[in-house]
């Protein structure tokens, strides 16, 4: 049966997501996302630099995919509400990513700010999926909201320190109702398989790919890794003892002391 | 002498001929019009009326499209 994940009425076949940003070269973004084997791709909205008309970065990221923009950029509700508005227009699809910042140190999502943005954005007709600081109760009301997913952070943007939030992560994957997305953070593919054994629905990274020195070889480690931890969640985990317990039979040949 | 048009464009001033239209400004910066989206006085211009969309001084244009992002 086909494990598919399930956002804004579209069944998603990948549960990995990828950033397009910080790539030195972005000619190859069209590579990392085929070893990936994504469906969505993530991109923000900036203004044109008139000397350089032609690069959007549309010209690398394969037409199939499904784009998640950002509102990167933005500081409060308004803000993300204005670029969200301005994304769609760009004419490809409703979906955004909300990502309200005040913090420039930690680069920590300010979630009133974010639940103001996603309940005013559900209501225009996106399919909004929140990053933010991981909470129940904020994930409570971006449900009632109406987030198609949350997007809970595993360690500040661009660390690549790994899930330092898991325990409130997994309280959120086992109480909320929508798909749980880890999103910043993840640095290495054993933080994603770690993420998707405790039921993430699905990772969103960015910098530990293209920070990486052979970014398609680290997408397709992360497309493994992934596909891994699914399985075993899926799976369901053996059962944990602080004692050893034999593999093999007691009996049999030698007699028991 | 051609009359200018002083407005913001991207967050700097520029002069532009008088009568210039949001098309006409995309087409001078050989922009592609589907490729970005035009917000004028924080409005969004929809693409069909950029040809008729005259600007005028102090207008405050801003010509944005997708890069690379997390």
């Amino acid at each position: 049966m086909d494990d598919l994940l399930e956002i804004g009425g579209k069944k998603i076949t990948s549960r990995l997501i990828t950033g397009s940003g910080k790539y030195k070269d972005e000619s190859i973004i069209a590579d990392v996302v085929a070893a990936a084997q994504c469906d969505i791709v993530t991109v923000a909205l900036r203004r044109v630099d008139f000397n350089r008309p032609d690069d959007s970065i549309l010209r690398f990221v394969p037409r199939d995919k499904i784009l998640l923009p950002n509102t990167s950029g933005a500081r409060t509700a308004d803000e993300a509400i204005r670029l969200a508005r301005l994304s769609r227009e760009m004419g490809c699809g409703d979906w955004i990513k909300i990502e309200v910042i005040s913090d420039q140190k930690y680069l920590l999502p300010d979630n009133i700010e974010t639940l103001k943005a996603t309940d005013a954005l559900v209501k225009d007709g996106f399919t909004v999926l929140p990053y933010m600081s991981p909470d129940l109760s904020t994930g409570r009301r971006l449900v009632q909201a109406g987030a198609a997913a949350v997007m809970p952070l595993g360690a500040p943007i661009g660390s690549n320190r790994g899930l330092k939030t898991l325990e409130l992560i997994e309280i959120m994957v086992d109480e909320l109702d929508i798909p749980v997305i880890v999103d910043a953070g993840i640095g290495l593919p054993s933080h994603a398989a770690h993420a998707m054994e405790i039921g993430a629905a699905a990772v969103l990274l960015n910098t530990a790919i293209a920070s990486s020195n052979d970014p398609v070889a680290m997408a397709r480690a992360f497309r493994l890794a992934v596909e891994a931890g699914r399985l075993a969640f899926c799976a369901g985990p053996g059962s944990v003892s602080r004692t050893g317990r034999p593999s093999s039979p007691l009996t049999g040949f030698l007699e028991p002391q | 002498m051609k009359s200018s048009t002083v407005v913001w464009l991207n967050g700097t001033q520029v002069s532009l001929d008088e009568g210039q239209t949001i098309a006409s400004l995309l087409l001078a910066k050989k922009i592609n019009p589907a490729s970005v989206v035009v917000e004028l006085n924080t409005e969004i211009v929809q693409k069909e009326t950029y040809g008729t969309r005259v600007l005028k001084n102090s207008d405050s244009v801003e010509v944005l499209h997708f890069v690379g992002g997390g």
